[in-house]
């Protein structure tokens, strides 16, 4: 949570969304492609921005806490409107009427975002290409595992000795898992190598990565590919394991390191971020 | 009287009821061929080598898998000559005179699919559907944390994981398996399946329905794990695989959850 009026204790730019996004296009170091998601998915890109929250996951929760805190912008790594297509007009899927009634939760977010002046942006696909990835840069700093990083390469590390029981309970606390984490292999492994896959990845990563750690952690995997994998790796005798986090877990850190990179040049207006959190719990 | 993978095939076929399928590429050889000799069958929700190596341990070399032996959904080993497990698996399986084929597609085809009866049987939805393979239940009206509880204790799953609030009251319910995933947008309380991806695909369940929490819409989604979801039916197959297979044993060799939660 963002303590209410921190957005409002300064005054505002006239800086606008738009100008905001070219900022943006001129900083991160790739070259903008067309036909990505990084679009604008709600509000009026040439409105004067108050304040600007960052998260992973432009959840209402998220976007409540951004108007408390007097932000207007609000930089979202994932969809707003429930699919990749984010349509806040979708037509009518699969199972669902054409003449279908509105639906009360998309209507109740568009009305809480047009009430509010809200402009919401996605920045996904650029952020990703940046070097180095600033996804596994902000979850090894999240993990407390910036010197344990193998030299010249973001997504490898070797750690002291730790069993994957162990790790698993660790990297839960630092993370503020609630109740997403899953883990395939023996508890009691020891893990010394380990390889880091953000956001959700494909098999293709999994089997490039697994020979050359102990373990692998991750955001997302299918259950049929990497899991699978995973678990025939321990089947086939080798003592690894696979630790999953959950996608917006695993992205929350590199949001959080997107703040404090537009802070550098973004001075109007505040920038803050604003965690999505778990999205998952399970029974006792 | 010896029967082969082939017999075991063609019997399989005849007795499917819907017309046997295979363009996909799904529901073919992944191990072995159809002249192999069968000693015994294992049914299963998923031929992991530690599934294999248990079946074949019991003298059950024809396994029945329901989902992929090399991880990816149409079992393309291509580019896995080279990786160590994909060896050790494929090597384990052609010096032990391992079958395995996949059923996926064509028990889906069929009525009722065995992975709905049973997953609705065991989770006790199954009195409470509206109609024959709607997949749609009028549950006795409950909370999302006292439902989840129940079907978490009924199945013996640990790695389940719920969206939405616990305290919301949840009645209409879509069931799903697998991979499928139904959506929670519209005349549906709860929905519950076996796997769905976090965000950013076709439908986004898991951000509707935190967003319907906080809006106080009461929605929920019950991912089982995709295992959990589809191992029950494999029972039922094996029952029926039973009544016109009679000369070697059928036995169901579960793959089991294969995580845990922390």
């Amino acid at each position: 949570m963002i303590a209410p009026g921190v957005f409002a204790q300064r005054p505002a730019g006239t800086v606008t969304a738009t100008d905001i996004v070219d900022r943006i296009r001129g900083k991160v170091g790739v070259e903008w492609k067309p036909d990505t998601v990084d679009t604008f998915k709600a509000g009026d890109p040439t409105a004067a921005v108050t304040g600007i929250a960052i998260t992973t996951m432009a959840t209402m929760d998220v976007l409540k806490q951004a108007v408390a805190a007097g932000a207007n912008m609000v930089i979202t790594a994932e969809p707003t409107f429930f699919a990749k297509a984010d349509n806040p007009n979708p037509p009518a899927g699969r199972g669902q009427a054409a003449n279908a009634m509105p639906d009360a939760v998309l209507a109740a977010k568009k009305d809480f975002i047009a009430q509010n002046g809200l402009v919401v942006w996605r920045f996904s696909d650029h952020w990703r290409l940046r070097k180095p990835d600033p996804l596994a840069q902000g979850l090894t700093d999240a993990m407390g595992w910036t010197k344990y990083q193998v030299a010249g390469d973001a997504t490898h590390f070797e750690l002291p000795a730790v069993t994957l029981d162990a790790l698993a309970g660790d990297l839960k606390k630092k993370l503020g898992i609630r109740g997403g984490m899953r883990v395939v292999g023996d508890p009691q492994s020891e893990i010394k190598k380990v390889g880091l896959l953000t956001g959700t990845t494909a098999l293709a990563a999994s089997l490039r990565t697994m020979p050359t750690v102990d373990a692998i952690v991750a955001g997302e995997v299918r259950e049929w590919e990497s899991v699978e994998y995973a678990h025939d790796t321990v089947a086939a005798g080798m003592k690894k394991g696979m630790i999953l986090l959950g996608r917006v877990i695993s992205e929350e850190p590199g949001m959080k390191l997107c703040a404090t990179w537009l802070q550098g040049f973004v001075s109007e207006v505040p920038v803050n971020w604003i965690p999505t959190g778990d999205p998952y719990w399970r029974p006792v | 009287m010896a029967i082969t993978a082939g017999d075991v095939l063609d019997r399989i076929q005849k007795h499917l009821g819907v017309a046997w399928t295979e363009t996909t590429g799904r529901d073919t050889y992944k191990a072995g061929g159809p002249a192999t000799e069968v000693k015994g069958i294992a049914t299963t929700v998923m031929s992991t080598f530690d599934q294999v190596k248990r079946a074949n341990a019991e003298g059950l070399n024809f396994i029945l898998s329901h989902e992929t032996t090399y991880w990816n959904d149409r079992d393309l080993v291509k580019d896995l000559a080279d990786d160590p497990v994909y060896r050790i698996k494929s090597e384990y399986c052609a010096k032990n005179n391992i079958v395995i084929h996949r059923f996926h597609d064509n028990l889906h085809a069929m009525r009722p699919d065995f992975n709905f009866q049973a997953l609705a049987r065991i989770t006790g939805w199954d009195k409470y559907e509206t109609a024959p393979n709607s997949r749609r239940y009028t549950l006795p009206e409950t909370t999302l944390g006292a439902l989840a509880a129940d079907v978490a204790k009924r199945l013996g799953t640990k790695a389940l994981r719920i969206v939405g609030d616990p305290h919301a009251k949840v009645s209409k319910a879509q069931m799903g398996v697998g991979y499928g995933m139904p959506r929670a947008a519209g005349d549906v309380d709860v929905v519950m399946s076996g796997e769905a991806q976090e965000t950013d695909g076709a439908v986004d369940n898991t951000e509707y329905i935190l967003d319907a929490a906080t809006l106080g819409v009461p929605k929920g989604q019950i991912i089982l794990g995709h295992a959990v979801s589809e191992e029950p039916g494999m029972e039922d197959c094996t029952e029926w695989l039973r009544t016109f297979i009679t000369e070697v044993p059928v036995k169901l060799v579960r793959a089991g959850e294969p995580f845990w939660p922390k």
